[in-house]
């Protein structure tokens, strides 16, 4: 059953997509996965502007240890690379962010971005069509009006499902630096879309026009210290939402107080501990990533090496902090160097909001259950794929004497990083994005 | 350098740094300001390389100017506390720090850079090739640095302010009013005037263009083609309509083929579109 205890969870590989090529194509990157609201479908982006949705098949009595596999539904190209004249730049096709609207009908729907431009995607099934038309044969061709002699009403027939995706909204023209975040509010109307230095609020129905709610671009770019690194809804109060900042800040923000919310209803910052300062110490407190809980309650941010868990009634420090992967610590200097200090990680909450999870390096993700504090680190590698295998944990040996099956840290491929993972809604499925390749993950089935 | 796999072509440069960031993160005998010194040119060397790209990354470079600045604040400090030099040798201007002599190794800071022999003996030392990759850096040139990287990433704004709906009597939207072209009082005496105006920034007011003499603004682009029929606004350069770009002015629907199948009809503030086309053709 879904069991929020991590000592009773062993996961299992249960798929692997993409390519196993030596060389990886930029294009094919994963640079965002999520799963929708029922958990049916799971999509991804990536640096060629593609999405991908896989759907989740059903379960079938006569293969039970095939527990829903996802399957490929709908594959087609969102943004494509543009160039903006006037400033002679390059505008990247790279899906920053996906986020799925609700489903409120036959269609799915959701939203998809660039750097520049948001669109909003429906994607729809189609297994019947229409036949006998009177003005046109099968073919398509026209009869000759003056050949008919009798009207027939045409009648829906069986085909071959068809799975469509058309855009239905581009929502263009209203950032000027780069999208970071998007969020669907829980009204379901309207969402957000942030970029370095503003966040805009849209609705739905309406694509040129946006409120900008948040703006900290000063009148002197001189004068800047600090920019926007993501932005969320919350998940139940319509006029709630948080953005989070280069300097390891967060705000809270009411939209009902003001047309522009530059004043922050709550601020939360940890003050700084004097022990651990050095050179790196505010670029590793970026916040590269905000999630609110399921519930509400809380948000978990990620930096640089921590997640951190806030109660949004304390605002001077986090509930929680779990140590990611503290032995780069020590390793600063060199991650500043080859710029691996600017990664961004994302992080993601369980269904239960009982576990968090979080990628590493070599390929590692690590999860942290909240209640027992227990963690585990585990590993996204075609070594370990063969089906419903049992994920064993890694570790790494930080120094002295290395034990079979450790990694010392000196190891560890850099260039195998797990920016983006993503859990099922409701049960312990979870997405890894490990360069081009998606993981997906089960708990074991007894 | 740090694990496998990383997928770069080594410069002889960046040879050097890997090895010294290496040395400083495994030495514990390496003394503070050369520690100090070592990110100080790293951070330097990538604003410098950011300020070689046509778009620099915004967060990073704010990142790295604030370690900068960070690092300025501390030395100032430190040269206000200690009016005596630690190296007796030399006679260093007040905001001049000692490094160095840099061998082999050319980096194209901001200018005022210079290159000085330093008799620091407590430095010399220490035989270790990271004192020779070491440039002096004064506090004009840290200042210099940080400002040229923010002023490049002030992007020419959109001719309409993001819509807002801003009650007269709420905060006013910052609206840059000299934008690019002032400069502030300690930062009077940057010598390098190539970083100064970074990039040129058409503010959101459009009393802004009533205040310039247009015909200098425009005389290097080719209008000649504007009177075709395009979708596009008039105020853009002339390109092909086929081609999917992005337009500064939110009120006109994007030329892209993805959204031909929603055309939204344009709500053109039309008063607004009338000034501007006055304004070009020069009535």
């Amino acid at each position: 059953g879904f069991g929020s205890l991590m000592q009773d969870v062993l996961w299992c590989f249960s798929q692997v997509k993409g390519t196993i090529d030596i060389g990886v194509t930029e294009a094919d990157i994963i640079s965002t996965v999520e799963f929708n609201h029922t958990g049916e479908l799971l999509a991804t982006g990536d640096k060629g502007g593609r999405v991908v949705i896989f759907q989740r098949e059903q379960e079938s009595k006569n293969q039970p240890h095939r527990r829903g596999e996802y399957n490929v539904y709908s594959t087609f190209q969102s943004h494509e690379p543009e160039f903006d004249y006037l400033k002679s730049l390059e505008i990247e096709e790279k899906i920053n962010k996906i986020r799925w609207l609700p489903q409120q009908n036959a269609a799915y729907f959701l939203l998809s971005t660039n750097d520049k431009t948001v669109k909003l995607w429906k994607v729809s099934e189609r297994d019947k069509r229409p036949e006998g038309y009177n003005l046109k044969d099968e073919d398509g061709r026209l009869r000759d009006p003056s050949m008919i002699t009798m009207l027939r009403v045409p009648v829906l027939r069986p085909m071959d499902l068809m799975v469509e995706a058309t855009p239905r909204r581009v929502f263009a023209n209203a950032h000027t630096y780069h999208i970071n975040s998007i969020s669907v509010n829980s009204d379901y109307e309207t969402y957000m879309s942030a970029d370095d230095l503003r966040i805009n609020l849209w609705n739905f129905e309406i694509t040129n026009q946006s409120f900008n709610i948040v703006d900290i671009k000063p009148a002197n770019m001189e004068e800047l210290t600090e920019v926007i690194t993501a932005a969320e809804f919350h998940p139940n109060s319509c006029s709630t939402f948080v953005y989070s900042s280069s300097k390891g800040t967060i705000r809270l923000c009411d939209m009902r107080t003001a047309a522009l919310c530059d004043r922050h209803a709550k601020f939360f910052e940890e003050p700084e501990d004097p022990s651990n300062r050095s050179f790196f110490s505010e670029i590793i407190s970026s916040i590269s990533d905000v999630k609110f809980s399921h519930s509400g309650r809380y948000i978990m941010t990620r930096d640089y090496l921590t997640v951190k868990v806030w109660d949004l009634n304390m605002e001077n420090r986090p509930i929680e902090t779990y140590q990611v992967h503290d032995y780069l610590r020590s390793k600063l200097c060199s991650l500043y160097e080859n710029d691996c200090i600017f990664d961004k990680f994302e992080c993601v909450w369980n269904g239960s909001d009982s576990v968090i999870m979080t990628g590493s390096y070599n390929n590692f993700f690590r999860m942290f259950d909240r209640n027992t504090k227990r963690d585990v680190t585990l590993e996204a590698s075609r070594e370990n794929s063969k089906p419903r295998a049992i994920l064993k944990p890694r570790k790494v040996c930080v120094g002295g004497k290395r034990r079979k099956d450790e990694i010392s840290v000196d190891s560890l491929d850099f260039s195998k990083k797990i920016l983006h993972t993503a859990w099922h809604p409701s049960e312990n499925i979870i997405a890894v994005a490990a360069t081009n390749n998606l993981y997906i993950f089960q708990d074991k089935v007894n | 350098m740090l694990g496998r796999g990383l997928k770069r072509k080594l410069s002889d440069y960046e040879e050097n740094m890997a090895g010294l960031s290496s040395a400083f993160d495994s030495s514990r005998s390496l003394p503070y300001p050369l520690k100090r010194q070592l990110v100080l040119n790293m951070c330097l060397t990538k604003l410098q390389t950011y300020k070689m790209l046509v778009e620099p990354n915004l967060h990073r470079s704010v990142l790295i100017a604030n370690t900068v600045r960070q690092i300025q604040e501390e030395m100032r400090q430190e040269s206000n506390q200690q009016p005596v030099n630690i190296c007796p040798g030399i006679a260093p201007s007040s905001h001049s720090y000692p490094g160095m002599e840099s061998s082999g190794i050319s980096l194209q800071l901001p200018s005022g850079i210079s290159q000085q022999e330093s008799n620091c003996c407590d430095l010399r030392s220490v035989e270790d090739p990271i004192e020779n990759s070491l440039l002096i850096v004064s506090d004009d040139d840290m200042s210099s640095a940080i400002s040229s990287i923010l002023k490049d990433l002030d992007f020419v704004e959109d001719i309409s302010p993001p819509t807002c709906l801003v009650p007269a009597g709420d905060d006013q939207p910052k609206f840059p009013e000299n934008t690019g072209l002032k400069l502030e009082d300690d930062r009077q005496d940057l010598k390098g005037a190539e970083c100064v105006f970074g990039s040129f920034e058409i503010s959101n007011s459009t009393s802004y263009l009533k205040d310039l003499a247009i015909d200098d603004i425009f005389e290097d682009i080719d209008t000649s083609m504007y009177d075709s029929d395009f979708c596009c606004p008039p105020l853009m350069p002339p390109r092909s309509p086929s081609l999917a770009t992005e337009e500064p002015l939110k009120t006109f629907p994007s030329c892209n083929s993805s959204s031909a199948s929603n055309i939204q009809i344009c709500r053109t503030d039309l008063s607004e579109l009338d000034h501007i086309m006055e304004i070009l053709v020069g009535s």
